[in-house]
């Protein structure tokens, strides 16, 4: 490998890193939505 | 018919019924959060100029152009440190007072903190394969932030693993504390054992060049921004999610017969 495919891998990773935390933290945002249209609905049965 | 309708105890409270209320959240994090998000986007792409293309390249027994990746890889190992000593304080917080919104922000950070501290010990040994020729070795430096990262990797699992357990928070803040005690330990490696990692850069007598510390400097602000970015979101939704536990607990309490 020359030192430019390991700066690549480097700052790759480092924004591979990030993403998919940021992609982490979207999947618990769009779980709490969903709970709480799911609490809607149920105070809206009642 | 007025006469049918459901007595106002019996009414669902109107808190209740309008549940995204409670995405609202009020102080000074939400523009606080929204201003580290507008900046930490263009200080990323000039702290990645001022690392690829302003700072001159480096000995080749310190990498060479690989070396640029340490304009990233030291303020991120600082972000984790940071990270870390906030999870000290608020664990000492939560256990001084028993306020949950401490344990939320210990929580946070210590996140936020073990992505950093992530990153330090993905971007190093890449590094390190060039620099030196292997992708790791034991040296006092790197074991002890593996053992930092092992600690708070522990502490999150130990929060999911005991969700359910009152002593969550307790046992969880005592690890906390226990963990950021490991931070000093790390920092001092290089002075108190002899190790092959590069000494810390803070001393002028490093023999940084001073574009090289213009450079650290830019990408040092970048990488705290996105730290403040990421810690405040994390936050914010940590304390959403209490709130919808909580609300979660009232519907299921009054559902019961």
């Amino acid at each position: 490998m020359t030192p430019f495919h390991y700066l690549i891998l480097a700052f790759g990773s480092v924004f591979f890193l990030l993403g998919l935390y940021l992609l982490v933290l979207g999947r618990r945002v769009s779980r709490l939505q969903s709970m709480l249209q799911e609490m809607r609905r149920r105070v809206e049965e009642d | 018919m007025p006469g049918l309708r459901t007595p106002r105890w019996l009414r669902t409270p109107r808190w209740l019924r309008t549940p995204p209320v409670v995405v609202r959240a009020g102080g000074w994090l939400p523009w606080t959060g929204r201003i580290c998000d507008i900046a930490a986007i263009p200080l990323v792409i000039l702290g990645l100029y001022f690392a690829l293309a302003y700072a001159p390249a480096a000995a080749r027994e310190t990498g060479g152009p690989v070396q640029r990746i340490f304009y990233f890889h030291v303020p991120f190992a600082m972000a984790s440190f940071l990270g870390f000593a906030f999870v000290l304080v608020c664990s000492i917080g939560f256990l001084s007072t028993g306020r949950r919104s401490w344990d939320v922000v210990a929580e946070a950070a210590a996140e936020v903190g073990l992505l950093c501290c992530t990153i330090v010990l993905v971007t190093g040994p890449i590094w390190a394969r060039y620099a030196w020729g292997v992708w790791w070795t034991w040296d006092a430096r790197l074991t002890s932030t593996l053992v930092l990262w092992l600690i708070y990797a522990s502490y999150l699992l130990l929060r999911n693993y005991m969700a359910e357990d009152p002593r969550m928070r307790r046992y969880a803040s005592v690890l906390g504390i226990v963990g950021a005690l490991d931070v000093p330990i790390v920092y001092f490696s290089v002075h108190w054992f002899r190790t092959m990692h590069p000494q810390t850069f803070i001393t002028r007598e490093g023999g940084l060049d001073p574009d090289m510390h213009i450079a650290l400097r830019v990408g040092m602000a970048a990488v705290f921004t996105l730290f403040a970015a990421l810690l405040i979101k994390r936050i914010q939704l940590g304390r959403l999610q209490e709130n919808v536990e909580r609300l979660q607990a009232t519907l299921d309490r009054r559902e019961q017969p």
